[in-house]
């Protein structure tokens, strides 16, 4: 017998809802410092009147539903799930205000995609548009992507600590750093602002050795920076990263892509001087393990092709894109039409299955997630060793993961849901993608890139594209990026809710 | 240059927060070594290929 969510129930999610949009009305005027700073006062009635209806929003919400029951994982796995598209729906105001994007759904597109860290772009002319709003995108990707805007409003706003440990596991982020998921969360945005300022310097100090002009690099330099730590994968220009057409500009978002696709537990660890931890934790093994063998044959590929023929286009332009894929960023220094015409097919199924691979656990990246790849493979090795051993061995496999644990069948079944319904997603998004007209290698690259909220074109994703595929890569960057199931129990509880109501 | 460290409040501060420091630099230098890797893959099969 499944329960309904009540009218209490809803109470509870739309009070909390309205609790989150308070931070976030003051998180939309952020954009007012660039835009006084750039002189764009044309754009400062956009931020400011949606903040505004944020604050009204947050306002009507909190005080209609106010209840001091407290919240079950039911309750925070749709609030979650609502907050992320209620924010969208929010922050696509000052792009579509702005002019950024042509229609009002393209708008809601681009702010989903810098909410979830996709990086998947229907803006017709970054390179053209007032900096305070392309500020506003970027900083969507490292609020959404890099710290998580639910869990951490509720940390920040929160006096009780049960509603804030429910929203970081709805967000996808199970497991906390410190016994308190309050100190966690702020402990994440510690870490991610550190790694913010580290990169912007160094893609300033970069920008400005590539030819930029100061004022010019330090501006990408902090969008960068922000899309970079978040493995979101916008730029303020529409060449993406081939703008600056330098190798150590690239470095600095190869290193920045790694470290924000690593577990922020082992951040913690590293910060804390348990420097051993990275050689021995196997999420890193399997994360470092798959990007160096799907590295070996994307340079093989590329090179018995004839596609780069030197060393330095190879690792520029091949390696890159794989860790930009394998990261689940979205940088690019290959041009979207190279991919889908020049570069071999096998090497489109490559990225596709790095991207679907994805980076750490607890991260700021997509995908299945390096955690759960290792402990479906731990558990493949035990089933076929188990044959060859006699009746009576006892055996079990041991994975360290800041400690050494057991591999239990429930993180087996765990890693097996999780994984399913990205394969699941992922064979339904190529199918309707196909069915527009696309080629199957297309249609699973682009899939593949919506879903693990990687942001990697070959071409679909554009302010043209259906109508339809817009809506589909709207749900699957959605659902991505909250790992599913907190989606799914979200649209199951409407569709209960409605079957009531028919009832009635 | 001792005294302005001191004066400033640099050395203190970075005895205070070394553990912090060392990390961030020990993950750059890790996201490095993968690339260094990758880098040295590219270069050994562009010189094989010659040989």
């Amino acid at each position: 017998m499944l329960f309904r969510l009540t009218g209490g129930d809803w109470r509870i999610i739309l009070y909390h809802l309205g609790r989150m949009l308070h931070l976030l009305s003051l998180v939309f005027l952020l954009p007012l410092v660039p835009a006084l700073f750039y002189g764009e006062l044309d754009t400062l009635p956009h931020f400011l009147l949606t903040s505004g209806l944020t604050l009204l929003l947050a306002t009507l919400l909190s005080r209609s539903c106010q209840t001091e029951e407290p919240m079950e994982l039911k309750h925070a796995l749709c609030l979650v799930a609502l907050a992320w598209l209620s924010a969208s729906l929010l922050a696509s105001l000052p792009l579509w205000l702005g002019g950024a994007c042509a229609s009002p759904l393209d708008a809601c597109f681009e702010s989903l995609s810098g909410f979830t860290g996709t990086g998947l772009s229907l803006v017709t002319d970054p390179d053209h548009l007032a900096r305070s709003v392309n500020f506003h995108r970027h900083l969507l990707q490292f609020l959404g992507d890099g710290v998580g805007i639910v869990a951490v409003s509720l940390a920040v706003l929160g006096r009780t600590e049960i509603s804030s440990v429910l929203a970081f596991r709805g967000e996808a982020r199970e497991e906390g750093i410190r016994p308190s998921v309050v100190r966690t969360t702020r402990l994440i945005f510690g870490m991610a602002f550190t790694f913010f300022l580290v990169g912007a310097a160094m893609f300033t100090l970069a920008g400005i050795y590539e030819g930029a002009d100061p004022g010019t690099a330090l501006f990408d330099g902090i969008c960068h920076s922000f899309t970079g730590y978040a493995t979101g994968g916008f730029s303020p220009h529409s060449q993406n990263l081939m703008y600056y057409h330098g190798m150590i500009y690239e470095i600095v978002a190869m290193v920045l892509m790694v470290i924000g696709a690593l577990n922020f537990n082992l951040h913690y660890a590293l910060l804390t001087g348990k420097r051993g931890e990275v050689f021995r934790n196997t999420e890193a093994r399997v994360f470092f393990l798959t990007t160096l063998l799907l590295g070996t044959f994307t340079v093989l590929l590329l090179f018995s092709r004839g596609i780069y023929s030197s060393a330095e286009a190879l690792f520029r332009r091949g390696v890159f894109q794989l860790v930009s894929a394998q990261t689940t960023t979205g940088f690019s220094t290959v041009p979207s039409l190279h991919l889908a015409l020049l570069w071999p097919l096998p090497l489109l199924f490559l990225l596709s299955l790095a991207m679907l691979l994805g980076g750490c656990a607890n991260s700021t990246s997509g995908g299945i997630k390096s955690l759960r790849v290792g402990i479906l493979l731990k558990s493949l090795a035990l089933e076929l060793r188990r044959p060859f051993l006699p009746r009576s061995a006892v055996v079990g496999e041991r994975f360290h993961h800041l400690r050494d644990s057991p591999l239990t069948p429930q993180l087996v079944r765990g890693a097996a849901v999780v994984a399913t319904s990205y394969l699941l997603l992922f064979v339904a998004g190529s199918l309707l993608t196909m069915a527009y007209g696309y080629g199957a290698e297309q249609a699973m690259f682009e899939t593949s890139s919506a879903l693990s909220n990687v942001g990697l074109s070959c071409g679909i994703t554009s302010p043209s594209m259906p109508v339809g595929l817009k809506v589909t890569y709207m749900l699957l960057m959605w659902m991505g990026r909250l790992e599913v199931i907190t989606v799914l129990v979200f649209l199951i509880a409407l569709a209960l809710g409605l079957q009531r109501r028919r009832m009635e | 240059m001792r005294m302005a460290f001191r004066k400033l409040g640099i050395r203190g501060f970075l005895r205070r927060n070394f553990d912090f420091l060392s990390g961030v630099l020990l993950e750059f230098l890790t996201a490095s070594s993968l690339l260094l890797l990758l880098a040295a893959l590219c270069f050994l099969v562009v010189t094989l290929s010659s040989l």
